[in-house]
């Protein structure tokens, strides 16, 4: 099995269907939306009479539960939001496209205009720094538009996690024995630059990192660590991110910084 | 509150909201004649307590991507499973074999037993996923139930009408009809439909081994029935009875 479908969080060790997989096929049943769950959850399960025997038995147990007729679900919610987000973002980006072309159309004819009354400027002696300034203010305003059409297809990266929202910064068990240096709530970092964790705990030690996205996906986890800190070096998408620090017994922190 | 806050600021809380859930799955297994009923209030005392221990291990384990009530069942069921190997009630859980047995074949006084069997096997089709169709077609082949164009072109759905070349009257004549007939028949759709040149005997061979995981798969783990091919036989013919009835209650 694969490392990705391993680190999906829905399979253990031994490369079965971990409770959370097994939930979320039974709750699958339960609400007829076997199809939209992912691939090798389905593939394993179709030939893997272990997890199909635990999958039955759960269901048997909370298939009468009126819960799910009333309760938005956690994961196929998300799915379909998260379908529908990219219609709307593929027609924006779409008409984006478009109206960028137009106005790039437009200044190109602009600046040619521009470079000839320049030059003609210049044959009349006129200084070349205006030439220069004119071309690059060209450039940075083309810059800004690219950067403002990626801005569409990431924003949805920066939307908080209501569930997360709710648990940072609330007193864990560990508030008395750890205290966090770095990244602070909302820190912001810029891309390619590494993330740096510290604290300070004299107690705990075999701590372990997790850096999840705002969809609640495990991006990595940084096992053992040594000492009171850890370091981050690969690139992370620009988005909002929750990280946990956690002992082997306890969830210690939770915390969030934004990768712009 | 909602149970997912609860489970990080008031897990305390969340353990108490939780007591009908854990006192209905209690139910199912006394149901299933693995705890005896005058064991129930000790069952849920331990749980209570279990629970209450494993909940640091739940706040990180739990990744939002299930029903916390599922995933909470799940784990008080794992609960009540290792407290039955711990207490060693298997011994006493082998003896519903006789309660299965029950099931099967006292059916007309149970019809709501059999409803609930006929939805566990239908959901144990469900889990073979892109193997449904298939393995509904070899059951009805197998166990020779009546055969019609819809069961071919339910599992073979690009079969152009003009190439079904099958002699139905004769493929449901069960006084001349063969088991090799059978498994002949059956492997000519199934290598036409997979493209592959698949022997009867290697088909024959497959449904085997699907069978017995069905079996198994109703019988449970730990033991809930005492399914075998003929009990089997029985349940499947009447999910198919159902079934049909179910298409020309839609069709009318």
């Amino acid at each position: 099995m694969s490392t990705a479908i391993l680190n999906s969080g829905f399979f253990n060790s031994q490369e079965h269907l971990n409770e959370e997989g097994i939930s979320l096929y039974t709750d699958a049943l339960i609400l007829g939306k076997k199809e939209e769950l992912p691939s090798e959850i389905l593939d394993h399960v179709e030939n893997c009479q272990l997890c199909k025997n635990k999958i039955i038995e759960l269901y048997g147990i909370c298939k009468d539960n009126s819960l799910y007729n009333t309760v938005t679900h956690p994961y196929f919610h998300e799915a379909i939001k998260q379908q529908f987000n990219y219609s709307i973002l593929y027609k924006i980006a779409a008409s984006v496209l478009i109206l960028v072309s137009i106005v790039l159309i437009t200044k190109f004819l602009f600046r040619n205009q521009k470079k000839e009354i320049i030059i003609s400027e210049e044959q009349c002696d006129s200084s070349s720094v205006k030439h220069d300034k004119i071309i690059s203010d060209s450039i940075g305003s083309d810059q800004k538009e690219d950067s403002e059409h990626d801005h569409i297809y990431i924003a949805a990266n920066f939307n908080s996690n209501p569930v997360f929202e709710s648990l940072i910064d609330e007193s864990l068990r560990s508030d008395n024995i750890l205290k966090i240096i770095s990244p602070q709530t909302d820190q912001q970092f810029s891309l390619n630059k590494s993330i740096k964790f510290k604290w300070e705990s004299e107690s705990i030690e075999n701590l372990k990192i997790i850096i999840l996205n705002n969809r609640a996906d495990r991006i990595i986890e940084i096992e053992d660590i040594i000492g009171n800190n850890a370091t981050y070096n690969k690139e992370l998408k620009p988005g909002l991110y929750y990280w946990k620090l956690e002992s082997e017994d306890d969830l210690l922190y939770l915390g969030k910084f934004i990768v712009k | 509150m909602k149970d997912i806050i609860l489970l990080y600021k008031n897990p305390g809380k969340l353990v108490e909201k939780y007591q009908n859930t854990i006192e209905i799955i209690i139910n199912k297994f006394i149901q299933s004649g693995f705890i005896k009923y005058t064991d129930k209030d000790d069952f849920k005392q331990d749980i209570n307590e279990q629970l209450l221990i494993k909940i640091p291990k739940i706040q990180k384990q739990y990744n939002q991507k299930c029903y916390l009530h599922t995933y909470l069942s799940a784990i008080i069921r794992n609960i009540i499973l290792e407290k039955i190997r711990k207490n060693k009630s298997f011994n006493e859980a082998n003896n519903s074999a006789v309660h299965s047995d029950q099931i099967i074949y006292n059916n007309a006084i149970n019809n709501l037993t059999i409803t609930d069997e006929i939805e566990r096997f239908r959901t144990v089709l469900i889990l073979f996923n892109k193997q449904k169709e298939k393995l509904e077609l070899c059951l009805k082949f197998i166990f020779r139930l009546p055969i019609t164009e819809q069961d071919i072109f339910q599992y073979f759905e690009n079969l152009k009408k003009a190439d079904l070349k099958i002699n139905f009257h004769k493929l449901n004549d069960e006084e001349n009809l063969t088991d090799s007939d059978i498994y002949s028949i059956l492997t000519g759709i199934i290598n036409a439909k997979e493209n592959k040149s698949n022997t009867p005997d290697a088909i024959r061979k497959w449904i085997k081994s699907k069978l017995n995981e069905i079996i198994g798969l109703m019988n449970g783990n730990p033991k809930r029935a005492n399914y075998d091919k003929s009990s089997l036989e029985l349940l499947i013919e009447k999910y198919f009875n159902k079934k049909e009835r179910k298409i020309s209650i839609q069709e009318m």
